[in-house]
């Protein structure tokens, strides 16, 4: 769905179309849940806060405006939602009982069958993961990302290219390990 | 490795991730709900008016029940005779009697059984009591209620305690005597009735109805 297309859905649900909200929701929950993933690299929490993040949608759709960069409203929404709930939880779990796969980044999808994604949170840092995944997996340009991140373009150029070149060089390793 | 395989791979292992369908988690959970349309304040109203709605409905049914128990009961009560009988004691020597007459709460008679030693059935108001018996310190008032229903008779023995005891407050002694079935009340009525009539036949065998029947009857004669 371009830009413009969920632009237009989003003022549909503005006027009450239920049907509007199921074409939002169909056509950008996968690329949604990867980036919140990529936030908080936990799949139930992940899983949570895409319904927060579909709730605050409908909540807040009276204060969206014809034009807006409809997708950029939604990561936003997911993004914020993500951020505080991760920092409520900082805040109430004691720090002697962290979950010690939050703390090594680890996935809790299958990790054998995705080998890569794997790698990419092991050894690559919030904003990283979060720039990859925005733009190799939802398609967003840099721009988009920059605007999104609030980081300027420059830096998100950067940082995509060193995080890729991070992955190849650890890919590489890894391969000569293992011949 | 080139870096475009690196992408591709990333895409192809994220499209492998299942994801979850939280649309349709919350369309069979209440509790998210929210996800389907519905603001905070909407869900709480839409809960709490079906709540209302549930104890109103509830309420409803109950004044439903209770109403028509009470109508029932008043129906099969409506067709129930009583017989208040009230005597006075005279602390100077001497009785006299009155009597009131009842389908169900309804009274539909008032007599005087026996004044003065005379057989004078007529009929009167209750307040017109005052009027033919002048209270005398001392003297007893005992109240006698013959009915079939229990509720009846004690609704009558507390009316006519009530209504005598705001007449001669002070000035006489209140007995209330309630009896069901008394052999004793249908004997007086009888004797008044064959007193009255000596054709009528009225024996303590009849039912109360019967009785009342007849004592009515010979009054509205009279």
């Amino acid at each position: 769905m371009t830009r413009q297309e969920l632009d237009k859905k989003m003022l549909q649900l503005q006027q009450g179309d239920e049907q509007a909200f199921e074409e939002i929701y169909n056509e950008t929950r996968r690329g949604l849940f990867a980036f919140i993933l990529s936030i908080c690299r936990n799949y139930h929490t992940a899983e949570d806060m895409m319904q927060t993040a579909y709730i605050r949608l409908r909540t807040t759709i009276a204060s969206y405006r014809a034009g807006s960069n409809a997708y950029a409203w939604l990561y936003t929404i997911a993004k914020n939602a993500t951020l505080n709930e991760l920092a409520r939880q900082r805040r109430e779990a004691p720090s002697d009982m962290e979950d010690p796969t939050a703390k090594f980044g680890a996935y809790t999808i299958n990790e054998t069958g995705a080998p890569t994604i794997a790698l990419m949170n092991s050894i690559l840092n919030d904003i990283e993961r979060q720039i990859v995944t925005l733009h190799v997996i939802v398609g967003f340009k840099h721009r988009e990302i920059a605007e999104l991140l609030d980081k300027p373009l420059g830096t998100v150029l950067w940082t995509y290219q060193n995080a890729l070149s991070k992955l190849k060089r650890a890919l590489q390793t890894e391969g000569e390990d293992e011949a | 490795m080139k870096l475009k395989d690196i992408t591709e791979k990333l895409k192809k292992e994220h499209g492998d991730v299942r994801v979850p369908d939280v649309l349709e988690r919350a369309r069979k959970a209440p509790v998210n709900k929210l996800l389907t349309g519905e603001t905070p304040v909407q869900a709480f109203r839409k809960s709490m008016a079906i709540r209302l709605l549930t104890m109103v409905l509830i309420l409803l049914l109950a004044v439903a029940i209770t109403l028509s128990a009470m109508w029932l009961t008043d129906e099969a009560r409506a067709a129930k005779g009583c017989y208040v009988r009230i005597e006075i004691i005279r602390s100077v020597g001497g009785s006299e009697r009155y009597a009131i007459t009842a389908k169900g709460l309804i009274a539909d008679g008032y007599f005087i059984e026996d004044v003065h030693n005379e057989v004078a059935p007529k009929k009167l108001d209750i307040s017109s009591i005052s009027e033919l018996y002048e209270a005398k310190s001392g003297d007893k008032v005992r109240i006698y209620v013959a009915c079939d229903d229990q509720e009846l008779r004690r609704q009558w023995g507390a009316t006519a305690t009530s209504e005598l005891g705001a007449l001669y407050m002070g000035e006489v002694s209140l007995d209330e005597i309630k009896s069901s079935d008394s052999s004793s009340v249908k004997f007086w009525l009888a004797s008044y009735i064959n007193s009255f009539d000596p054709n009528a036949k009225a024996s303590v065998n009849d039912s109360m109805d019967a009785l009342l029947s007849a004592y009515c009857g010979c009054a509205e004669e009279s």
